[in-house]
């Protein structure tokens, strides 16, 4: 790799690559609470995110590309959640679903539930509602493709140690 | 099946198992449909072996607790004074009828011990674990008085009134303010401050 | 089709056995928090031999999110956020002992016609939960199909919820004495504000057709598979006595046989108006518990069919102070969710907010029979058994 660490990816090469990325994505359903239930209606014949390039149930995190947290993050499931995050191999990009993994939510005052799963693992894109309709995930997902395809490769798989965990 | 003569049915049978309750135990009382046993500490498994046994109260419903305190740091005090201590709830009921009994008995704060329902119903087993967790109350020869929901190196009991929401100290309740100014009156201020 | 597929004739099976017995090590397996078929995040801690359960500990509290506590420092009205989110399948349904119980304490009469709303909406709920079971246990066990139907069909009823409350799942409709007006559904001066929305009586006919037909095709789909029969009949056996030491309720208890409803016992909501029928069980195996929970959303299909012909006019709320404080008092109110019993102790000292709030769940009593029903059971029947529980992790650890 050492001709692209000198001058980075042509620029051609980089946009197929991350137009390839950014619509085939392996999904880790990470249901938690309520937002899994909106999760399933949105995989769902309704609203049917595989269109979108989402593949759901991949057999292990060790597959995944994209992560959605759907629900509240307590501080018991924090280290599981830390912990399969690490295990995703990258690149890898987490979507925090409803406002409790955005922020706590509802229990922003309570004694066990972490005030958003941000403290945990960086988020890419945040997806308001408590719970967010199946449409708003959808949004969070077309936001997330943009964001992908206009990423340098180079500089993302620089900074970062691409070895899973 | 008629409604209304159903209903009625079920009414009477209602008051009967009700008199029938307050006449065995002597602390009784019936206040918004929900009928209460007061007993004392001593008889407690005992309440509810006569209440399985005679009055058909298979069916275990739930058991908690309550922590009665006049210095609360979290919600309102009681307006009365209370004596501060530990109110033990639990609650049977019938699977042929609406019945349903509600056993309460008081312990002290400082002794805050009790003997186990387990042996009586089995399903005690995990209200008796969430109990102690959320309020530090010891069930004696409870098989397994581990922590229920709580990680284990958790500290604190969350329901004691005692127990103070953190997260709420550092910044207060949103749902305080009623109504938020208006976007063109907030930028009036900010031009009389420059 | 042949008479040896027929699960409850399979004489090869009984007479299978091994004849050298190999002494082998108990290895502890554990599954979850994180795992698709857990419902959310359960945890078990299961002791194996070979494939049989030795024994299972189940580890909570992975979605504890401690209402109980949060209840005590929010006012009534707040509370009702909160307690739509425990059992988050049919949130409607979770609100109405909630504020039965603070009605019955402000000794507050509600409208006839909010009544038969708040009817129509829990059993609306109890649909929506039903088709979610139908989707995920069978997917639990093996059968993909079902799911996609049962999310086809439960959107139906969803965008009927939604017409009326706004909210797909979280409606948060209940008001104290009454439900809440819906605005935009025609004039909204405060004088003629309307309560649902126009259409709502066509819609729900269609959408009560289209379950009836769905509940049919599922008795066909599912029920009528031979692999379905044989991963379930027979398999997890609860009986009565177990059930009602552990306050197991709901379909649960009813599919081991015991006649238990609230809604035939208990008059929280006007449902002595209606013909409807209690599915029981015999066995109280996990194809029981499929099968009454099946034959229930026919029923409510069929109460809400009623209820929408026969609804009374008049107002939907009753007249409540502005500041909402609740006289003091203890009540116990519970209902029939789709889970089982859901009932909530109130404690209220005269202020804005309860002092204790005691939330009994169903999933808490209903899991608590695991370690019980899985000892001895085939590592394969514990997906089987686990997901014919029907338990919600928000309805467990709360």
């Amino acid at each position: 790799m050492g001709v692209i660490d000198k001058f980075g990816v042509p620029k051609p090469i980089s946009k197929i690559l991350n137009w390839a990325r950014a619509y085939d994505m392996w999904y880790f359903q990470f249901g938690l609470a309520c937002c899994a239930i909106e999760v399933m209606a949105a995989s769902g014949p309704r609203h049917d995110f595989m269109r979108l390039g989402i593949i759901p149930l991949p057999a292990s995190p060790r597959q995944a590309d994209l992560m959605v947290v759907a629900g509240t993050v307590t501080d018991k499931m924090a280290p599981s959640v830390k912990r399969l995050y690490d295990q995703m191999p990258e690149p890898k990009y987490v979507i925090s679903m409803g406002s409790c993994s955005n922020s706590g939510g509802p229990y922003w005052d309570s004694y066990s539930v972490t005030k958003g799963v941000d403290q945990l693992i960086p988020v890419d894109v945040y997806v308001p509602g408590c719970p967010p309709r199946p449409e708003a995930l959808q949004e969070g997902i077309v936001l997330l493709q943009k964001k992908i395809k206009g990423e340098n490769m180079n500089e993302k798989w620089r900074e970062k140690d691409i070895e899973p965990v | 099946m008629k409604s209304g003569e159903r209903k009625t049915l079920n009414q009477s049978d209602q008051n009967e198992f009700i008199n029938s309750i307050q006449s065995s135990f002597k602390n009784t009382s019936y206040n918004f449909d929900t009928l209460k046993i007061n007993v004392d500490i001593s008889s407690w498994i005992d309440t509810h072996k006569i209440l399985k046994k005679d009055f058909n109260l298979s069916f275990f419903n739930w058991l908690s607790a309550v922590d009665w305190d006049n210095e609360v740091k979290t919600g309102d005090a009681p307006k009365e004074p209370v004596t501060p201590s530990f109110e033990i709830l639990s609650c049977l009921s019938q699977t042929n009828s609406n019945n349903l009994v509600i056993s309460s008995t008081v312990i002290s704060k400082e002794n805050a011990e009790i003997e186990s329902l387990v042996d009586v119903f089995a399903g005690a087993n995990w209200h008796e674990r969430e109990a102690c967790e959320m309020f530090g109350i010891n069930f004696l020869n409870h098989p397994n008085l581990t922590k229920l929901y709580l990680p284990d190196d958790y500290e604190g009991n969350p329901l004691l009134k005692s127990f103070e929401l953190i997260s709420r100290e550092v910044k207060p309740w949103p749902g305080d303010v009623d109504v938020e100014g208006m976007p063109e009156e907030s930028i009036v201020v900010e031009e009389k401050g420059s | 089709m042949s008479q040896t597929m027929d699960p409850n004739n399979m004489p090869f099976l009984s007479e299978a056995s091994v004849s050298v017995e190999i002494e082998t090590e108990d290895m502890t397996l554990n599954i979850g928090p994180q795992h698709p078929s857990t419902h959310g995040v359960l945890r078990l801690v299961a002791k194996v031999n070979g494939e049989k359960i030795s024994s299972v500990e189940p580890v909570l509290g992975y979605m504890h999110r401690g209402y109980e506590k949060l209840a005590e420092v929010r006012t009534y009205p707040q509370v009702t956020t909160l307690v739509n989110r425990i059992d988050w399948v049919s949130g409607f349904a979770n609100e109405i002992p909630f504020i039965a119980g603070a009605e019955k304490l402000m000794e507050i009469e509600v409208p006839e016609r909010a009544q038969y709303i708040r009817l129509i909406l829990t059993e609306m709920a109890r649909i929506s939960s039903h088709f979610v079971f139908n989707g995920a246990f069978p997917l639990e066990i093996g059968a993909l199909t079902p799911i996609f139907l049962a999310m086809e069909d439960r959107e139906r009823v969803l965008d009927l919820l939604e017409s009326v409350t706004g909210g797909r799942f979280h409606p948060n409709f209940n008001r104290i004495g009454g439900v809440k007006p819906v605005a935009g559904a025609g004039p909204t001066t405060k004088k003629d504000i309307q309560d649902l929305p126009a259409g709502f009586y066509h819609d729900t006919k269609v959408a009560m057709e289209k379950v009836l037909k769905a509940v049919d095709t599922f008795e066909d789909l599912i029920g009528g598979n031979e692999v379905f029969q044989a991963r379930t009949k027979k398999v997890g056996i609860l009986t009565k006595e177990v059930a009602e030491e552990y306050g197991v309720s709901g379909p649960i208890l009813r599919a081991s046989g015991v006649e238990f409803d609230l809604r035939k016992q208990s008059d929280y909501l006007p449902y002595d108006k209606f013909d409807f029928e209690i599915p029981i069980g015999e066995n109280g195996d996990c194809f029981d518990r499929w099968s009454v929970r099946t034959s229930e959303m026919r029923e409510s299909a069929k109460i809400i069919l009623q209820a929408i012909e026969d609804m009374p006019s008049g107002p939907i709320q009753a007249k409540v102070p502005k500041v909402i404080k609740v006289p003091k008092g203890q009540t116990y109110v519970r209902a029939e969710n789709p889970k089982g019993e859901m009932g909530y102790y109130i404690i209220s000292e005269g202020g804005l907010g309860p002092y204790r709030l005691k939330i009994r769940t169903a999933s808490f009593s209903n899991i608590s029979i695991l370690p019980i029903m899985l000892e001895g059971a085939l590592l394969p029947d514990l997906i089987a058994i686990m997901g014919s529980l029907d338990f919600v992790l928000g309805d467990v650890d709360r």
